[in-house]
C-alpha cells in the first residue's frame, strides 16, 4: 500500500505558478496571459519576470503601467528589492517625480529615447509613454510585461505591442474595466474592438495563446474568497494563502453602540461584514451612511481593535484603515465627516483604489439608497475591487432593501451578437450573489436609527 | 453634484411653466447653407423613406413621395433624388472650403440616417443609390463624435440650450421641446405639451393614422398595381398617399425649421472654440471626399488600425469639446465646479524657494470650500483664467468643508508668474488642445505602420526562436538575487 502524496499547501501552489510563469519565458512563449484574483502577487510576479530577463536571461525587458504612479511604484519596488541591479525609469520630459524616486541609486531617469539603455535592461514606464517610442531610436526589446493588463484597452496595446519580441500579459479579469471615454456603440458587436481589454481581444484573435492563472489570493482569507470566487471568478478557481483563523481582528474593549455588533461579528471570524441602515432612497450622497461609516472606524479606534496574522499582532491605526465609493461625491462626504487624528484613513473611488489594499477596510455599497440599477452601479468589476482590498475585514455599509431593488432591475437581457459576455447580467448576478451569501451566513448587521 | 444643477433647472422650469436657459454661450454652429432634412419611414420598414422633405434653412422643402417603399425601383428614385440634392450641396460646400451640415427634428431621425447609409453604401445594383449611401455616411459617421458639426439634431441643440420641465427622455420629441420653449398663450403649460405629444416629430407616422388613413391608401395603390391599373390610376392613387404623409413631414420641417430659428435669434454669443470645433470640421470632411475620389471604401467592421486611429479620435474630441465647454461657458464651467472637475478657490502663502543660483521653485496653496473635489496628490493642473500657467499638485488636505491644495508650478513661472496672495483661481485638469489631435496621428502613423503578430487575425505567433533550458527552480534564482 503506498501513502497518498499531501496535498501541496497554497503557499507551494502560489510558488509553483510563479515558477511556471518563469519557465514560459525560458522557453520563449511569444505570448502569455496570466489572469490573477485580487490580491496574488501580480506586481511581484512582474517584479520577477524582468528581474529574471535582465539578470538570467540577459533581455532588454520593457514593463507597462498604466499610469504614473504605477510605473513609480513598480519602479521603486525593483530597485527596492534589488539593489544590486540597475533599472530605468522612463518618463515625460516635464513631469515631477517622487523625492523617495529619484534618490534611489540604482534606478535612472530616463526622459527621451535616447536616454534608455542599449544593452540588457528593465526600462520601466506607462502605456502611453511607451506608445511614442520612436521605431529606430530604441533597441528592440525582448520582453514586454504588461501590469494591470485589464485596464489597457486594445487599441493602446496595439501601439506597443510590436516593441517586443514577447508579451506577457498580467491582469485581474474581474476589476474595472478599460475606461473609454467616448461613444462605441460601432465595435459594441466586436469582441476584438479597440475598447476591449487587451488580453481578452489577444484571445480572440489568437486562442493559441498560453494562459496561466495565479491560484492563491495572498491578500485574501479564505472566508473572503468563499464570497469573492463564486461570485466574481466563476472561472478562475482560487484559494487563499492564510489558514482559517490564521489571520483576523480582536478587540480589547467591549462595546454597547448599535455599529459595535458589527466590530463583534468581525472579531468572530467574519472577514465581510454588512452594516445595514434602514431603507432610504437618499440619491448619490447620504449623510446617514457617511456618519456611519465614520463612527465604524472610531469605534474601531476606540475599543483598541488590533489584527493579528500568525504570530504578530499590531493595533489598527488610522493608516491601516480605507474607505472606498462609488462616487467622487461620497468620497467627499466622509472626508469632511473625519477627524483630524483620522486624515491617514485612506478614502478614495473603487477606480483609484485598484491595486492597493488595508487591512482594515468600509465600503460605501454602490447600490445603497439607489432607486434603480444603473449599469455602472451593477458594474461588477466595481464591486469586486470593493470588496477585495482588505487583508483581514471588510464592513459593507448599506442601506436596506439592495436584494429588492436588484429583483426589481433584473437585466433587460439586452445582449449583443458574437460577444459571449454579458457584463450587465454579470454584474446583476455578482451583486445577487453577495447579497444572498451575507443574508444567508448571517452576515448582516442592521441598525435600527442613526447611531453617531 | 453637476445634475443637481440640471435637475434644479427642470424643477425651475416645471414651476414656471416654461423652459429655463442653462447654456450662456451659444454650443453649436447654425451654417447658413445647411440642409434641414426630414425622412418618414414606414411602419415595420426600418430601412425604407417613404416621403422626405429636404430644403435650406428658413427655405420651403422639396418633397419626393413613393406610393410604396417597399417597391424596390420606386425606392430607389426617392434614394437617388435625395442623393442628387445632398451631392449638390456636398460639392458647394467642397468649393466653398466648407463643410456640409444636415438638421434633422430629433436622435431617431438620425439613427434611421446611419441604418440608411450602413445599408445603401454597399448597393450593388444602383450606383446612384450606393453614392447616396456613401454621402450620407460622412454624417452618420461624425454623429457619434463629440462637437461634431455634421449632423445636428434640433432636439439635441435645444436640450444644450434650455432645461425643460419634463423627463429628459420626453425631450427628444420636437414638439413637446417647442412647446417649453415658447409655450403657448393662455394655455396651462402640461395641456400644451400633451397636445404636442400627438404630433409625430420623429421618424414614424402615428399608428392610428397608420391604420385608419394610410394603410387603406397603400393596399389600395398596390391592389391597383397587381390588377395592372393604367398609370392615371396609379398616379392617382399615389397622389392620396403623398396628400396623406405630406402635412405629416411637413410639420415636422416646419418644427425643425422653428428650432434653427430659435436658436439663431436666442441672442448668446458662440462658444470661443466654436471656430476650432468648425475647423476640425472642414478637415474631417475634407479628408473623407478626398477618400471618396480616391476609391476607397468604407469599411463595415473596422480592422485594428482604423479601429485605433478613429477611437483615438473620439477620445480626443470627447476631452477637447468638454475642456470647450468648461472653459468657454458659464453654465458648463459652474457644472464642472460642482462636479469637482475644476478646483476654485483663493491663493494663500505664495513662495519662491531658490534651489541653486539660478533655479527657483514657486509654489502657493489654493484653499477652496467645494464640497466635491477630484483633485489629488500629483494632479497635473491648469489655469482657466491662462492655461499658460500649470501646476502640479504637491499634497490635498481636507478639514472640514476646507480643502487646502499645495501647488507646485511647473509651467508659466515667468509667462504668467506666482498668482498673489487673495487672488481667486480656477484650475482644471484639461484645457482644449487643438492640435493634440494631428500629433497623435502623426504618431499613430508612425507606430502602427506595421501590424504585430498580436493584432493580425489571419497571422499566427511567432515560433519559439530561442528556447532555453529552465533552470530547476527559476524562482528561487530570483529571489537569490535580492
Amino acid at each position: 500500500m503506498t501513502a497518498r502524496a499531501a496535498e501541496p499547501s497554497p503557499a507551494a501552489l502560489a510558488d509553483e505558478a510563479v515558477r511556471e510563469i518563469l519557465r514560459t519565458q525560458w522557453a520563449g512563449e511569444p505570448a502569455v496571459r496570466l489572469d490573477s484574483p485580487p490580491g496574488a502577487g501580480k506586481t511581484r510576479v512582474v517584479e520577477y519576470l524582468a528581474v529574471q530577463a535582465l539578470a538570467r536571461l540577459g533581455e532588454r525587458c520593457m514593463v507597462v503601467t498604466q499610469t504614473n504612479e504605477q510605473a513609480f511604484d513598480v519602479g521603486r519596488r525593483l530597485a527596492q528589492g534589488f539593489p544590486n541591479l540597475p533599472f530605468a525609469l522612463f518618463i515625460r520630459k516635464d513631469l515631477v517625480a517622487p523625492e523617495d524616486v529619484t534618490a534611489l541609486p540604482n534606478l535612472q531617469l530616463a526622459r527621451a529615447d535616447g536616454d534608455l539603455p542599449a544593452g540588457p535592461c528593465v526600462v520601466i514606464a506607462n502605456a502611453w509613454k511607451w506608445s511614442w517610442v520612436v521605431d529606430g531610436h530604441v533597441a528592440p526589446f525582448d520582453c514586454q510585461v504588461i501590469d494591470e493588463a485589464y485596464q489597457l484597452p486594445d487599441y493602446r496595446f496595439h501601439q506597443i505591442a510590436g516593441l517586443a519580441t514577447r508579451v506577457v500579459l498580467v491582469g485581474d479579469p474581474g476589476q474595472i474595466a478599460p475606461v473609454v471615454t467616448c461613444e462605441i456603440e460601432r465595435w459594441k458587436c466586436d469582441p476584438t474592438g479597440p475598447h476591449v481589454a487587451c488580453p481578452r481581444a489577444l484571445i480572440e484573435r489568437h486562442a493559441g495563446v498560453r494562459r496561466l492563472t495565479l491560484p492563491v489570493s495572498r491578500r485574501l482569507v479564505s472566508d473572503t474568497v468563499d464570497f469573492i470566487q463564486p461570485a466574481f471568478y466563476p472561472e478562475l478557481p482560487f484559494t487563499a494563502l492564510s489558514a482559517q483563523g490564521e489571520r483576523g481582528l480582536r478587540v480589547r474593549v467591549g462595546g454597547a453602540m448599535p455599529v459595535d455588533a458589527a466590530i463583534d461579528l468581525a472579531a468572530r471570524g467574519a472577514s465581510l461584514v454588512e452594516v445595514e441602515l434602514p431603507g432610504l432612497i437618499t440619491g448619490e450622497v447620504d449623510e446617514q451612511l457617511a456618519d456611519t461609516v465614520v463612527t465604524l472606524i472610531v469605534r474601531l479606534l476606540q475599543r483598541r481593535a488590533e489584527v493579528y496574522d500568525g504570530d504578530t499582532e499590531r493595533p489598527i491605526e488610522a493608516g491601516m484603515i480605507g474607505v472606498v465609493c462609488a462616487h467622487v461625491s461620497q468620497v467627499n462626504a466622509i472626508r469632511e465627516r473625519l477627524p483630524l487624528e483620522l486624515a491617514d484613513v485612506l478614502v478614495e473611488t473603487a477606480d483609484r483604489f485598484q491595486g492597493l489594499e488595508r487591512p482594515v477596510m468600509l465600503v460605501h455599497h454602490p447600490l445603497s439608497g439607489r432607486a434603480d440599477a444603473s449599469v455602472f452601479h451593477l458594474d461588477a468589476g466595481r464591486l469586486c475591487v470593493m470588496a477585495s482590498r482588505h487583508r483581514v475585514v471588510c464592513f459593507l455599509v448599506s442601506r436596506a432593501g439592495i436584494e429588492d431593488l436588484l429583483l426589481r432591475y433584473a437585466p433587460s437581457g439586452d445582449r449583443v451578437l458574437g460577444l459571449d459576455e454579458d457584463a450587465e447580467f454579470n454584474g446583476w448576478h455578482a451583486h445577487l450573489t453577495v447579497a444572498r451569501r451575507l443574508r444567508e451566513r448571517e452576515r448582516v448587521v442592521r441598525l435600527a436609527r442613526m447611531t453617531a | 453634484m453637476a445634475g443637481e444643477l440640471d435637475l434644479v433647472a427642470r424643477l425651475l422650469a416645471y414651476e414656471g411653466g416654461r423652459a429655463v436657459s442653462i447654456a450662456t454661450h451659444r454650443l453649436m454652429a447654425i451654417r447658413p447653407d445647411a440642409l434641414v432634412l426630414c425622412p418618414l419611414a414606414m411602419a415595420g420598414e426600418d430601412t425604407t423613406v417613404h416621403i422626405v422633405a429636404v430644403g435650406a434653412i428658413g427655405r420651403p422643402p422639396e418633397i419626393y413621395c413613393v406610393a410604396d417603399p417597399r417597391v424596390r425601383d420606386e425606392q430607389y428614385e426617392l434614394f437617388a433624388w435625395l442623393g442628387a440634392r445632398i451631392e449638390r450641396h456636398f460639392e458647394t460646400c467642397r468649393r466653398a472650403g466648407e463643410y456640409p451640415q444636415i438638421w434633422v427634428s430629433s436622435g431617431a431621425v438620425a439613427d434611421h440616417l446611419d441604418t440608411l447609409a450602413d445599408r445603401q453604401r454597399y448597393n450593388r445594383e444602383n450606383a446612384a443609390v450606393k453614392r447616396f449611401g456613401e454621402l450620407l455616411s460622412y454624417q452618420t459617421e461624425r454623429y457619434p463624435v463629440d462637437g461634431q458639426q455634421a449632423l445636428i439634431t434640433a432636439t439635441g441643440a435645444l436640450r444644450m440650450h434650455w432645461a425643460t420641465g419634463q423627463q429628459p427622455g420626453e425631450d427628444e420629441h420636437l414638439g413637446t421641446l417647442l412647446a417649453w420653449i415658447e409655450p403657448p398663450r393662455n394655455t396651462n403649460i402640461l395641456d400644451a405639451v400633451a397636445l404636442a405629444e400627438r404630433v409625430p416629430m420623429g421618424v414614424k407616422t402615428d399608428p392610428e393614422f397608420d391604420r385608419d388613413v394610410l394603410e387603406p391608401r397603400v393596399a389600395a395603390y398596390n391592389q391597383a398595381r397587381r390588377g395592372g391599373a393604367r398609370a392615371v390610376e396609379l398616379r392617382q392613387r399615389a397622389g392620396l398617399i403623398q396628400q396623406a404623409l405630406e402635412p405629416v413631414v411637413r410639420s415636422i420641417y416646419d418644427g425643425t425649421q422653428r428650432a434653427i430659428r430659435i436658436l439663431s435669434r436666442m441672442g448668446l454669443p458662440e462658444l470661443p472654440a466654436l471656430r476650432n470645433l468648425e475647423e476640425r470640421e472642414r478637415d474631417e470632411f475634407e479628408s473623407f471626399m478626398a477618400s471618396r475620389d480616391a476609391g476607397y471604401h468604407l469599411p463595415l467592421v473596422d480592422k485594428p488600425r482604423p479601429a485605433a486611429f478613429k477611437l483615438t479620435a473620439r477620445e480626443d474630441a470627447a476631452d477637447n469639446f468638454e475642456a470647450a465647454v468648461l472653459c468657454g461657458d458659464g453654465v458648463g464651467r459652474a457644472r464642472a465646479r460642482l462636479a469637482g472637475h475644476t478646483v476654485y478657490g483663493q491663493v494663500e502663502n505664495p513662495r519662491r524657494t531658490r534651489l541653486s543660483p539660478h533655479r527657483f521653485r514657486y509654489r502657493f496653496d489654493l484653499v477652496s470650500r467645494q464640497r466635491v473635489l477630484r483633485v489629488r496628490r500629483r494632479d497635473e493642473l491648469a489655469s482657466l483664467g491662462d492655461p499658460r500657467l500649470r501646476v502640479t499638485v504637491a499634497n490635498v488636505h481636507r478639514e472640514g468643508a476646507v480643502t487646502r491644495i499645495s501647488a507646485i508650478i511647473t509651467h508659466g513661472q515667468q509667462a504668467v508668474g506666482l498668482p498673489a496672495s487673495g487672488t481667486t483661481l480656477e484650475l482644471a485638469k484639461t484645457v482644449p488642445d487643438w492640435d493634440r489631435l494631428i500629433r497623435t496621428r502623426k504618431q499613430l502613423r508612425q507606430r502602427l505602420v506595421a501590424t504585430p503578430w498580436t493584432h493580425d487575425e489571419q497571422g499566427t505567433a511567432p515560433a519559439v526562436t530561442r528556447a532555453r533550458r529552465p533552470p530547476r527552480d527559476p524562482l528561487a534564482e530570483v529571489e537569490a538575487l535580492r
